[in-house]
């Protein structure tokens, strides 16, 4: 019984204090993808990385960011899929200075994403490679909310009904172009706005209330 | 670094007038945007924090009423807000969400940027305003030959009377710098003279230049009314060959003015009319079909240019009249001449010069009498014969048999007027679906007072409102390809999935509503365009709505032949990917504004019960 518990623990850390009773509307949000070489997490690399800012179910488009990485060994067939070059790729920003900038987001905003473990896991290899000490990340993910809405209503799910684009074609959303980080992240939160607003019209819960839905999860980035 | 995603680009660039702007003036737009979910709940708030905005809807469904103007359905792709931008006040949006999704709301400072380019100024002036953007029209190489001549002919008449000497009319002629002069008695038109008639009647002669004008003068010569169209001029004085044509007032024949070849040559940049000299020109069955198989071809080779397409329905519709008189001619020369008097009557898209390259033939013989069994065989004779020539022609024959070939479509004057009595009688939808397309009619040759005689008998017949009320509920029950949140419905079956049935669903109701106010105020011709150019001050429709009407006829039917030449095809289904964002906008506009039009007729002939 006790490692039962001890495991749901582990799977649901605590939401940090600052985030325990700001209502959804009023989270900043940090919408961001980042495109891999491999979806094998162990020898995947980050290829670019794309975000932008939101809040109270408005998107500043001003903040839309995007960045190439600067690539190193075997780059596998995926940038092929996101429409990088090898060329493009060894003219990209290095990995450390971006890591940078996304530390500050990690404790001002709360990140979107649509499947987030697997962003998370390179993530974290990234920042240990590069020893970087240990932050949290609290994130939303659209995937894992959609999962919910889908298992109150369906038995059976077939293999890409989670998929971004059949995510947002479920809520009406238009379709967006595809395989681009900045692109990716954007329709991800169009998607997270769809979603919250059929999770709560009133937009007055916090965002605690999404415990329960398992798409909020903290992320322990970087050496410990 | 700061980028810019490209779906937000994709947008911009598919919505409405902004696919004009270059790259960075687009992504300038973009980068200063939010995007915002707007739902019921959230919607005051949203419209406060983002307000002084253009608003430009992703998806979603709402209602929306800026400042006092109409509510609209609007849906993807459609925008709201830009009243209050361009009135520079804020106005209270009454907004009603449908259904939430998201908005770009572009900052008043970026749209005031953009509307410094003119075409997107124009383009939501012309939203404000709610009329179809006119650019489309008056953009047009071709536009002048929709003239009315009332409105080309720029100097009163100049004329002089019959008694009056030759050289004072040589003087005259002299003196204003002209080359042909009217002849009025009593204020009617009795004949004209030219330069040529001066050189060829009485220099050459040695005519004596004291005689009476009256001796070298036309006599009753051909002429046109004033509402009639610089087009139909043209063709008259082609198809003729003439260079000075006398204009008249079509109520007291009063002449009003006259129009000369110069004239023309003045307006005129293209040459896609002369096609018809070609075909008039022809001596014979052989080489009228050689000429006229020409047309497709020299259309799709020089009538490429946008404004040409608002033309080609004219030329064409003109060509198979030139077409027919040949062929009575040749008829006329093998088989002597008709046994009593006749005229040639055309329907549907000939008579009202609309035609176009997949329209087939709808014709008529309209005999002054009853026929005995030989006369009958005659224009028997002479009805396959004009319709097996036009066949050979190119112009298709009729699959619902609506030709002269067809004994039921020859008929007496008084059997002509028997039968419109029964339409008026018992105008049941089925009925006027049948006798619809023979109410729009031209005489194209052989005896037209017998036409006018039957037309005059109809007018007052076709006036009576139970009738106007029995065609416009008619009319009201084609509805326009658009759904109630401003979507295009697509035509069912077609193998190209963004279909429109432009004809059916747009043209056709226009067609039937200008139609019903053409006979309510007795207006007997039969083209569109000159119908609502003919229709008076009191009749009812305002001048705004007769010009709007007649600019979408014109936008759509030149949709539709763009369609036609650039896939190739003969039918009218038009592609919505074929369009640009402009013209989608305009083509829901056009749609909206029939389907008011239909409402309005309604409302005017049958006291709103549709």
């Amino acid at each position: 019984m006790w490692p039962f518990f001890s495991k749901l623990f582990k799977r649901q850390p605590t939401l940090p204090e600052k985030w325990k009773l700001v209502r959804i509307k009023d989270t900043p949000l940090l919408s961001i993808d980042l495109e891999l070489t491999s979806l094998d997490t162990t020898i995947a690399k980050i290829t670019s990385i794309g975000w932008v800012r939101g809040e109270n179910q408005s998107i500043d488009l001003s903040s839309a960011f995007y960045t190439v990485i600067r690539a190193s060994g075997d780059l596998k067939q995926s940038p092929v899929i996101h429409g990088l070059t090898a060329r493009d790729l060894l003219k990209g920003e290095h990995v450390k200075n971006v890591i940078g900038q996304l530390q500050a987001f990690a404790s001002s905003h709360v990140w979107v994403l649509h499947n987030a473990s697997l962003d998370m896991q390179v993530l974290d290899k990234v920042a240990n490679n590069l020893q970087i000490p240990e932050f949290k990340i609290t994130t939303i993910d659209t995937m894992l909310l959609e999962l919910y809405f889908l298992n109150k209503t369906q038995d059976m799910l077939k293999q890409d009904a989670v998929t971004l684009q059949s995510c947002r074609h479920r809520h009406g959303l238009p379709e967006a172009p595809n395989h681009n980080a900045l692109d990716d992240a954007l329709a991800t939160l169009g998607l997270g706005f769809a979603q919250w607003y059929q999770f709560d019209k009133q937009s007055s819960a916090p965002l605690s209330d999404l415990l329960h839905t398992k798409s909020v999860k903290v992320y322990s980035i970087g050496k410990t | 670094m700061h980028a810019v995603p490209q779906q937000v680009t994709d947008f911009l660039q598919q919505s409405g007038p902004f696919d004009i702007l270059d790259i960075e003036q687009i992504h300038d737009i973009a980068r200063h945007s939010t995007i915002i979910y707007l739902a019921a709940e959230n919607q005051d708030e949203m419209l406060s924090t983002h307000k002084d905005a253009l608003y430009l809807i992703q998806s979603g469904q709402f209602s929306v009423k800026d400042c006092d103007g109409a509510l609209k359905h609007l849906s993807d792709g459609d925008y709201f807000g830009y009243t209050a931008l361009l009135d520079n006040v804020s106005y209270k949006l009454d907004v009603t969400v449908d259904s939430p999704g998201l908005v770009l709301c572009m900052p008043k400072e970026w749209f005031d940027k953009a509307i410094l380019h003119p075409k997107i100024k124009q383009f939501f002036n012309a939203a404000k305003d709610d009329v179809l953007q006119h650019d489309a029209v008056t953009d047009s190489n071709s536009m002048w030959l929709h003239k009315p001549l009332f409105e080309v002919i720029e100097t009163r008449p100049i004329s002089i009377s019959q008694t009056e000497t030759i050289q004072s009319a040589g003087a005259l002629m002299s003196e204003k710098r002209i080359s042909s002069l009217l002849i009025i008695e009593k204020n009617q038109l009795i004949g004209i003279v030219t330069d040529r008639d001066l050189r060829n009647r009485v220099v050459a002669v040695g005519m004596d230049m004291q005689l009476p004008v009256k001796q070298i003068m036309t006599k009753t010569p051909a002429y046109l009314t004033k509402n009639k169209t610089l087009f139909d001029a043209v063709c008259l004085m082609n198809e003729i060959s003439i260079n000075h044509l006398p204009v008249l007032d079509e109520a007291t024949n009063a002449p009003v003015g006259m129009i000369t070849a110069t004239d023309i040559f003045k307006q005129q940049r293209n040459n896609v009319l002369f096609v018809i000299s070609d075909i008039s020109r022809a001596n014979n069955l052989y080489e009228l079909t050689r000429c006229s198989w020409q047309l497709p071809h020299y259309f799709a080779s020089s009538a490429k240019r946008p404004g040409d397409f608002d033309i080609v329905g004219k030329v064409l519709s003109q060509a198979t009249d030139v077409m027919t008189r040949k062929l009575i001619t040749f008829f006329g020369q093998q088989n002597g001449q008709a046994p009593m008097s006749y005229s040639w009557l055309v329907y549907g898209s000939q008579a009202r010069e609309d035609q176009t390259m997949g329209s087939d033939q709808d014709n008529a013989l309209l005999l002054a009498e009853e026929p005995n069994e030989e006369q009958a065989v005659y224009f028997e004779k002479m009805a396959k014969y004009v319709c097996l020539g036009l066949g050979k022609c190119g112009i298709k024959l009729c699959d619902g048999n609506i030709m002269a070939s067809n004994p039921k479509l020859r008929m007496s004057l008084n059997a002509s007027i028997e039968q419109s009595k029964a339409w008026v009688r018992q105008p049941t939808s089925e009925a006027i679906l049948s006798f619809n397309i023979f109410l729009d009619v031209r005489s194209v040759a052989g005896d037209s007072s017998l036409f006018l005689r039957l037309q005059e008998e109809r007018k007052t017949l076709f006036q009576q409102s139970l009738f106007l009320a029995a065609l416009a509920r008619q009319a009201n029950e084609g509805s326009v390809p658009l759904s109630m949140f401003q979507k295009f419905v697509y035509a069912k079956d077609r193998k190209v999935k963004d279909s429109i049935d432009l004809k059916h669903t747009a043209i056709a109701i226009i067609n039937n509503l200008v139609r019903i106010h053409a006979l309510a105020n007795g207006i007997t011709i039969p083209s569109t365009v000159g119908r609502l150019n003919a229709l008076p001050e009191n009749s009812g429709v305002s001048s705004e709505d007769i010009k709007n009407l007649r600019d979408i006829w014109l936008f759509l039917n030149r949709l539709r032949w763009r369609h036609q030449l650039n896939n190739k095809v003969q039918d009218n289904f038009i592609r919505v990917s074929d369009l640009s964002s402009i013209e989608k906008h305009q083509l829901k506009a056009a749609f909206q504004a029939i389907h008011r039009a239909q409402q309005t007729a309604v409302l005017k002939y049958s006291g709103g019960i549709g």
